[in-house]
C-alpha cells in the first residue's frame, strides 16, 4: 500500500471546543465564511444532549472527486496522498464544492476561488504537526499514516459521516463512549 | 441567485441544440425533399438562431466563475471533467452553426450530414452538461437522471423554437402546411416526456437516501413547481394539442408555446441547480 496521510479523529476524547477550527483557520488567515476544518456536534441518541463531536476537514481520498470533476487540473494528489490546490490555476467555478462528500473544499466569495486542507504539507516539510492536531488540547485529532496505524477500536465511518465507499476517505474515528445519563424521577 | 447564470446557459445551449437536432431530423421528412429550396432557406434561420443563442449562453455562462477572464482553462481538464467537455462541444457546436449558416448563405443547402454531424456534437454537449450534475456526493443526482433531464429540455425547447421559425420566417411558412401538425405533435411528445422525466427524478429521490429526500422535498415544495407544471407544461401541451388538431398557421400561438416552454424549462431547471445547491452546500 503506497503512503498516505491522513487524520484520526478520537471521538472520545473531543470536547467540541473548535480549538483545531481555529488554529487552522488562524494559521492560513482564513475568511470569516470560510472554514477547512469544521466542528459538528454528533448526536448518538436523539433525544441526547449534543456531547459528541465530529470534527472534518479534507480526507485526502484515495479517489478524491474534485481532483475528478476539476476542468482546470488544479487538484493532484502527492505521493505521500495528500491532495493539493494549485491555488493559482482556479478559476471559481464550485463544481468541487458541490462534487466533495465531506464539503471539504470551501468557496471563498471574497478570493472567488475555492481552497481546502492540504494537511499543512509546508509544516510537515518543516517537521511539524499541522496546526490543527497541534491545537488539540485533548489530544483527540492526530495525524496518521493509513498504511502503518493499527488501532482496533478505530472505524473508517461512523453514523453521520457521508457514505465513505464514494471516495474512501484517509479519516479514521474512534467513536464515543455511550455516556450514562443521570435523572432524576418527577 | 448566483446560479441564474448557469440555468440561462444550459436551457438556451440546450434549445439550440435541439433546434438543429429536430431541424435536421425534418431534413428526412417528404415535404423537406419536394421543397428543398424553403427547407435551405429555413436552414439560415435555424444556424443563425441555434449558433447566436449558444454564443450568448456561454457569455452569460462566465458571469458564474469567480475568474471568467481564466474560462479558458477549462480545456485543460478533459481527462477526467465533465465540465470541460461541455466547454469544448459546446463550443465546436457554436462554431459549427455559425460555419453552417455561412455556408448555406453561399451555396443555399448544407449537405445533410453536416447538419447531423452539427447535432451530433450539441448532443454530446447536452450529454456531458448533464454528466457534470451526476455526482455521487448528490445521491439523487448520481444516476442517468441530469442527462436525462437536459436531453429532454433540447426536444422540447428545440422543437418549439422550431415551430417558431415556421411561423415567422418566409421558407418556413411555406413548410408549415406540411409540418405544423407533426411538429405540433412531436413538441407534445417532449413536453410528455419531460414531465415523465421530472416526476421519475422526484419520485426516485423521495425514495431514495435521506439527502435525496431532502433534495426531492426541496424541489416540490417550491411554489417555482407549480409554475413550472401549469405553465411550462399544463398550458403548451394543451396549446400543442389543439395545434396538432387544427394545424393553421398562428404565429401567436407558436410564441406562446416557445415562451412558456423556455420559461417552464428555466424555472424546472432553477429548482434542479437550487435543490442540488440546497444539498450540495452543507
Amino acid at each position: 500500500m503506497p503512503k498516505q496521510l491522513g487524520f484520526h479523529h478520537n471521538m472520545a476524547n473531543c470536547i467540541g471546543c473548535k480549538a483545531c477550527q481555529m488554529a487552522c483557520k488562524n494559521e492560513y488567515g482564513l475568511e470569516a465564511e470560510v472554514n477547512w476544518r469544521r466542528v459538528y456536534p454528533f448526536r448518538e441518541d436523539p433525544g441526547a444532549p449534543e456531547r459528541n463531536f465530529m470534527s472534518v476537514a479534507c480526507n485526502h481520498c484515495e479517489n478524491p472527486e474534485c481532483v475528478r470533476v476539476c476542468p482546470v487540473g488544479a487538484y493532484t494528489k502527492r505521493a505521500d496522498g495528500i491532495v493539493e490546490q494549485n491555488h493559482d490555476k482556479c478559476i471559481g467555478c464550485r463544481l468541487c464544492t458541490m462534487a466533495c462528500p465531506y464539503g471539504a473544499t470551501r468557496y471563498s466569495p471574497s478570493h472567488r476561488k475555492a481552497s481546502k486542507c492540504e494537511l499543512c504539507k509546508t509544516r510537515l516539510d518543516a517537521g511539524l504537526k499541522p496546526a490543527c492536531v497541534e491545537a488539540c488540547p485533548a489530544r483527540a485529532l492526530t495525524m496518521i499514516e493509513l498504511d502503518t496505524f493499527d488501532n482496533p477500536a478505530a472505524v473508517a465511518s461512523v453514523p453521520g459521516f457521508p457514505n465513505s465507499n464514494i471516495t474512501n476517505p484517509s479519516i479514521r474515528f474512534t467513536p464515543p463512549v455511550p455516556g450514562k445519563q443521570y435523572r432524576r424521577d418527577a | 441567485m448566483e446560479w441564474m447564470s448557469l440555468v440561462l446557459f444550459t436551457v438556451l445551449a440546450e434549445a439550440a441544440v435541439g433546434l438543429v437536432a429536430v431541424y435536421g431530423l425534418y431534413g428526412l421528412t417528404a415535404a423537406a425533399r419536394d421543397q428543398s429550396a424553403a427547407y435551405g432557406r429555413l436552414g439560415r434561420a435555424v444556424y443563425l438562431t441555434a449558433g447566436g443563442t449558444t454564443a450568448v449562453a456561454m457569455l452569460v455562462s462566465l458571469s458564474h466563475l469567480g475568474w471568467p477572464l481564466f474560462a479558458p482553462r477549462a480545456l485543460m481538464g478533459l481527462g477526467s471533467s465533465p465540465l470541460s467537455w461541455e466547454v469544448l462541444l459546446t463550443g465546436l457546436f457554436a462554431a459549427a452553426t455559425l460555419v453552417l449558416w455561412w455556408m448555406s448563405r453561399r451555396s443555399g443547402t448544407v449537405a445533410p450530414w453536416l447538419t447531423g454531424a452539427c447535432g451530433l456534437l450539441g448532443i454530446g454537449a447536452t450529454y456531458f452538461s448533464g454528466r457534470i450534475y451526476a455526482l455521487p456526493a448528490i445521491p439523487a443526482n448520481a444516476n442517468a437522471f441530469p442527462v436525462a433531464l437536459f436531453l429532454a429540455t433540447a426536444l422540447v425547447t428545440g422543437a418549439a423554437v422550431l415551430l417558431l421559425l415556421l411561423a415567422v420566417t418566409e421558407a418556413g411558412k411555406a413548410l408549415a402546411p406540411a409540418w405544423l401538425s407533426n411538429l405540433s405533435l412531436l413538441t407534445l411528445g417532449g413536453v410528455v416526456l419531460a414531465a415523465v422525466v421530472s416526476w421519475t427524478y422526484t419520485s426516485a429521490a423521495a425514495a431514495g437516501a435521506p439527502e435525496a429526500q431532502a433534495q426531492a422535498a426541496h424541489y416540490t415544495g417550491s411554489s417555482l413547481h407549480l409554475i413550472r407544471l401549469v405553465a411550462g407544461l399544463l398550458l403548451p401541451g394543451a396549446v400543442l394539442a389543439w395545434m396538432a388538431r387544427r394545424p393553421r398557421h398562428i404565429a401567436a400561438a407558436s410564441l406562446l408555446v416557445a415562451a412558456v416552454l423556455l420559461g417552464g424549462e428555466m424555472a424546472g431547471r432553477f429548482l434542479f441547480f437550487d435543490s442540488t445547491v440546497f444539498i450540495s452546500f452543507r
